[in-house]
């Protein structure tokens, strides 16, 4: 590791022309009476980062994490994964799609799909 | 529960030692400690990327969700240490994300200019390298 330096730099290179990688975003999912919460850790990513799809009962977020890849930044250490986030969840509950709401904040995308008045839980009285 | 010393993905080279990342002070007798008060915090180490350039050098860490008052940067005796206690409840969901991160940064550190930004949970800790240390060219007489 003694030509560290021009070593780095140039592999730095190549990761970036190389394709895309990605990564799973941590996510924590919680539910209650109407919606289903689901908060992703995506940190790096601005709100024009964030790409959200629902495919029939696929929910696909991408976030492409902005200002990380600075020129002329030489690395000495690096510990954090590469890659821009990618998560797929398959739901497997009747979800409001037009209701959907997103918000990000300090990297974290908080998600909340209102769930389907189908899905919803209904009480049924004793007569 | 004791403190676990980060994994290093690389052997240490010359160039790393300078910055001689992970255990805090106590780490060489963190067992010892544990032992004793068997309630030592759970500190989570979080992962940081170190980068230089001409001027600076730059740690880099990823703090999704925190924000900049809840993070404590203290620089002493040549150590950077990054923390933050964070604890929450709601309903459904007990979170606890405290981390710490300390980094022991190189001589050649300004350290009265030293700055830090937090940008969409991502730390950005600037430290400006004195001016007599950047490379000087010498000729030969």
């Amino acid at each position: 590791m003694n030509s560290t330096a021009s070593d780095n730099c140039n592999s730095n290179t190549v990761a970036q022309a190389a394709p895309r990688t990605w990564r799973r975003p941590a996510y924590d999912v919680s539910e209650n009476a109407d919606a289903f919460n689901l908060e992703v850790s995506l940190p790096g990513v601005s709100r024009d980062g964030v790409d959200i799809s629902v495919e029939d009962d696929t929910l696909q977020i991408t976030g492409t994490r902005t200002g990380v890849a600075d020129n002329g930044w030489q690395a000495l250490r690096r510990e954090l994964p590469a890659g821009d986030y990618r998560l797929s969840l398959r739901l497997n509950v009747e979800v409001n799609e037009a209701k959907i709401k997103a918000r990000v904040e300090n990297g974290v995308l908080e998600l909340t799909l209102p769930k389907a008045d189908a899905a919803k839980l209904r009480k049924i009285k004793v007569s | 529960m004791k403190l676990i010393r980060y994994q290093y993905p690389q052997a240490s080279t010359a160039l790393d030692r300078l910055f001689d990342f992970g255990s805090p002070a106590f780490g060489r007798f963190g067992s010892i400690f544990d032992d004793l008060f068997s309630n030592p915090p759970a500190y989570v180490q979080a992962a940081a990327d170190l980068y230089e350039d001409e001027h600076n050098y730059y740690a880099r860490l990823e703090l999704p969700g925190f924000k900049k008052d809840e993070l404590e940067l203290e620089l002493e005796n040549a150590v950077l240490a990054i923390s933050s206690v964070k604890n929450e409840k709601s309903e459904v969901l007990e979170t606890c994300s405290s981390f710490r991160r300390s980094i022991s940064v190189p001589d050649d550190v300004n350290s009265a200019k030293v700055s830090a930004e937090l940008k969409d949970g991502l730390l950005t800790v600037t430290l400006p390298k004195v001016e007599g240390s950047k490379p000087r060219q010498i000729t030969v007489d």
